[in-house]
């Protein structure tokens, strides 16, 4: 295992933790997979980071500063990159361990991503490197990892512009109890062992014969999904040295003292969407429901997760000041589907052309299922979202093509349609301004293919 | 539904006495005392007197016993049964007027005239002139009061110098699933007076629950409350004050109010004693060697965090911690726990079989021992009656054997009863008491002297 360089010493910049990312590269990439696929962390995707931080009006071929703070092995800054990759804009990586940043250089060289600025540095250093100012910072998985997660936190907002916006991914309290209890457990267990592989090797003596009874066996799936990944997501779940997570109540303040405002809540619990945030959604008795919906947006989230109770982590957009969000009767909008659902064009079409009144879509891959009503010319206004085409645009070809109908009658048609999958994620806004959206199919084209030459 | 306070103290909070003069608990019927006795597992003579008062304790002859917290009466009434030959009353306290007309009403079906019944909190038992006590029970209370050190304090003050407590205050881990749920139904109910609509919502909430929570894996025992009515809702979902320890955490609460705890209680009856032997969980023979060397707190510390599902510490706790009985002294009386006492033909029939290792089972429980069969076994076994002294059990054996090859001598006796008595007393299912104490009585005893 390689050591670690004993520069830049901060007493937030803990040594424990950086010496864990230098054995333990989180989480564990492989450059030559580039060749095979794109990765988009939720938060990264211009479609929607478009939409709910910029009201759809951001053009991403004009100055676009992105910091990714916390890079580790290169998912956000890839990705950012990759997005940014025909434009004149440089997207900014900071990690503190080596061994995770050389991870990340590789896959970009893998991918032939030129376009980012590599800083071996703890982010909390930033003020000292004089980077200016940025549109977007990206931190996720990083805060709660620090001793002091308020300095780490109000050092990201003094880099971000005023009306830059931040994606963050952050420890979720209730869907991590049964991890801190084990946690706990391994301390005791690995109190007098320094050697970080007997650590492990421990830990999965416990885990092998761990009692029916332990809540670990109630926590959700992507928690096993870590365990099972090997060492490395072992030591990242039950063996981390410096690991905190928050409630509702408790990342509302946390953002508020940094001077940030929450936007928007993803959910990773794809199957319940962004109803995993709403209280209403598990409560049947409509008199509480209607009780629970006067209290503050705040407090019904904090409800909600008490009572989905396995929210493992808050992953949200935060700015200095609220953003408007785009709106479906700006016809300057162009409706864009989301990264996750721009191959379900047709079938979307399909399902409007083959039903009655109301049409209920099913995702498969995520079980999300969609109620929306049917209108007569839903299917031809459809037919006409292209991701290019403005809402003006595609009414009146649609105008153009039947007589009688009326932009108003088809407006009204559309805004239940679009606000239903919206609602799931799936469609999104961008006005007629800004870069047109490219999918995942078209980054991948660019990739040299496999075996030439770099 | 509402009562005036006689007290004020802030200790004795307004809101949990509201709560249980509306909802009594655990909710009792007190016709239900002509059909079965209740003993509760820390008021058990039996085993009381083996781990508090190394088996030397008369319980007939000044034996002062008080209930703080007494609630609907479980503990009052098993420890005024096993004492209603004695020369001494047990003083039952308890600050909900409604809980204790229950638990009177059960005393006065069962006939039981020797309760001291005080309305009051146990945070006043300095100034009723109450004296020293040799028992205290106190189960599920110190954990709803505002200052749990306090009431802690106060009860030792009241125990002798040799004295011993009988506590169960919830665990922390175990409940982790009902603090989530009651922090959400604190939202649900933050506008709502009126406590029975609180536990509506509380009912609705959980009808609609999603897979998801925590509290659908709750420990069994936990689940159980939900289904048990409105009362066990509200005590278990709507409580306004209730804190739960850890291990390291429990330890420091009993030493600070200068107790020792002397015995762990196992709720998880299929774990037996060894719900709190980490040793037991551990598999890997590294771990284990390494774990064996802790002090035993650390162990048990390390068991609950395995475990993960204890929802209740259930213990005896006394100011100098009281010696063993041994079966190396042949004046003890070798007796069946109330909880085995009506399998001891079943088990007889089983070491008569002659197989070298046993294994019984509890059907009820599945709570197991196993121990190594020997030549007099069942001949001593089928002697133990909870009178006969271990010498008296020997020398019958002795005789009866007389001039046989292998001939039992007291010193063979012992060796192969030892391992024996010690897995079966691991189990709770076999205890010691010194003849100089009085006999232990059983629940059918107890029932036969109800007044129709």
């Amino acid at each position: 295992m390689s050591s670690v360089p004993a520069q830049k010493e901060d007493a937030n910049y803990l040594k424990k933790v950086r010496e864990q990312y230098e054995n333990y590269p989180y989480p564990i990439r492989h450059p030559e997979e580039e060749h095979t696929r794109i990765l988009l962390p939720l938060t990264e995707c211009f479609d929607r980071l478009n939409h709910f931080a910029y009201s759809g009006r951001r053009d991403f071929r004009k100055e676009f500063r992105a910091l990714i703070a916390g890079g580790g092995t290169g998912d956000a800054a890839i990705a950012l990159a990759e997005q940014l990759r025909r434009t004149s804009n440089e997207v900014t990586y900071i990690d503190m361990s080596e061994t995770s940043m050389k991870v990340a250089q590789e896959r970009a060289k893998t991918r032939g991503l030129t376009n980012i600025r590599w800083i071996h540095d703890s982010l909390l250093n930033i003020p000292k490197l004089d980077l200016g100012k940025f549109d977007y910072i990206n931190c996720s998985g990083v805060l709660h990892h620090l001793a002091d997660p308020d300095l780490g936190l109000r050092t990201l907002s003094d880099a971000l512009k005023d009306d830059g916006a931040m994606g963050i991914m952050l420890y979720a309290k209730y869907g991590r109890m049964a991890v801190y209890m084990m946690q706990d457990l391994l301390r005791m267990i690995n109190r007098d062992e320094p050697n970080l592989q007997k650590q492990v090797d421990n830990a999965k003596a416990i885990l092998n014969n761990l009692p029916i009874t332990n809540w670990l066996f109630n926590s959700s799936e992507m928690l096993f999904q870590e365990l099972r990944s090997g060492d490395v997501g072992i030591y990242d779940l039950l063996l981390h040295t410096q690991d905190r997570a928050y409630s509702i109540p408790e990342l509302y303040e946390y953002m508020r003292k940094a001077g940030l405002d929450i936007l928007h809540f993803f959910s990773d619990h794809q199957h319940m969407s962004r109803q995993i945030y709403d209280p209403a959604f598990y409560l049947q008795d409509e008199r509480l429901i209607q009780s629970v919906k006067t209290k503050p947006i705040e407090r019904q989230r904090e409800l909600a997760e008490l009572l989905y109770s396995k929210i493992e982590k808050h992953t949200i957009y935060v700015a200095k000041s609220q953003t408007a969000l785009p709106s479906v009767t700006d016809l300057d909008m162009i409706p864009v589907l989301a990264f996750s659902t721009a191959s379900d064009h047709g079938s979307i079409l399909d399902t409007l052309l083959n039903n009655g009144a109301a049409i209920v879509f099913n995702q498969h891959t995520t079980g999300t299922q969609v109620i929306v009503p049917n209108g007569p010319q839903l299917a031809a206004i459809w037919m006409q979202a292209d991701g290019k085409k403005t809402l003006r645009e595609m009414y009146q070809a649609v105008m153009d093509k039947i007589e009688g109908v009326t932009l108003d009658m088809l407006a009204m048609q559309f805004k239940p349609f679009y606000e239903a999958l919206h609602r799931v994620d799936w469609l999104y806004l961008r006005h007629k301004s800004s870069m047109p959206i490219a999918y995942e199919n078209e980054m991948q084209a660019r990739m040299k293919p496999k075996g030439s030459a770099a | 539904m509402s009562t005036q306070p006689k007290q004020n103290d802030a200790n004795y909070l307004k809101e949990v006495r509201e709560h249980y003069e509306n909802y009594p608990y655990p909710p009792m019927n007190p016709l239900d005392e002509k059909e079965r006795i209740l003993i509760t597992v820390t008021e058990a003579f039996d085993i009381l007197n083996h781990e508090c008062f190394s088996g030397r304790r008369n319980f007939q002859k000044d034996f002062r016993a008080l209930v703080a917290g007494g609630g609907t009466g479980d503990a009052v009434i098993a420890l005024a049964e096993q004492l209603r030959d004695s020369n001494t009353e047990v003083t039952y306290v308890d600050m909900s007027e409604a809980s204790m007309k229950v638990a009177q009403e059960r005393a006065r079906v069962r006939g039981l005239t020797n309760i001291r019944w005080i309305r009051d909190s146990l945070l006043n038992i300095p100034h009723l002139g109450l004296g020293k006590f040799d028992y205290i029970n106190c189960s599920g209370v110190l954990h709803h009061l505002a200052d749990p050190d306090l009431g802690l304090q106060t009860l030792s003050d009241a125990l002798k110098d040799d004295g011993a407590m009988g506590i169960m205050v919830y665990a922390q881990y175990g409940r982790m699933s009902t603090y989530i749920l009651q922090d959400a139904l604190r939202i649900i109910n933050e506008d709502e007076p009126n406590l029975q609509t609180r536990v509506d919502n509380a009912k609705s909430v959980l009808n609609a629950m999603p897979s998801s929570n925590w509290f659908t894996s709750s420990p069994p025992m936990v689940i159980q409350e939900i289904n048990a009515g409105d009362v066990a809702i509200y005590d278990l979902l709507l409580h306004s004050q209730d804190r739960a320890y850890t291990i390291p955490q429990l330890y420091g609460f009993v030493e600070k109010a200068g107790l020792n705890i002397v015995h762990f209680f196992s709720d998880h009856q299929e774990y037996g004693q060894n719900l709190y032997n980490a040793l037991y969980y551990l598999k890997d023979e590294d771990l284990k060697a390494k774990v064996s060397t802790w002090p035993l707190r650390e162990q048990q510390a390390l068991a609950e965090l395995l475990h993960g599902k204890i929802e209740k510490h259930t213990f005896y706790a006394a100011k100098k911690v009281p010696s063993l009985p041994s079966c190396d002294d042949l004046d003890m009386i070798p007796l069946l726990g109330f909880n085995i006492f009506s399998e001891h033909e079943g088990i007889l029939s089983v070491i008569r079989k002659g197989q070298s290792m046993v294994t019984l089972q509890q059907t009820q429980t599945g709570g197991n021992v196993e121990f190594e069969n020997t030549l007099y076994l069942g001949d001593m076994f089928s002697l133990i009656d909870g009178k006969r002294t271990l010498r008296e059990i020997f020398a019958n054996v002795i005789e009866v054997n007389k001039g046989k090859e292998y001939a039992p001598t007291n010193q063979s006796l012992l060796e192969d009863f030892k391992p024996f008595y010690e897995a079966m007393n691991f189990a709770d299912w076999l205890f010691l008491r010194h003849k100089s104490t009085s006999e232990v009585l059983h629940h059918d005893v107890f029932q036969a002297r109800i007044p129709k």
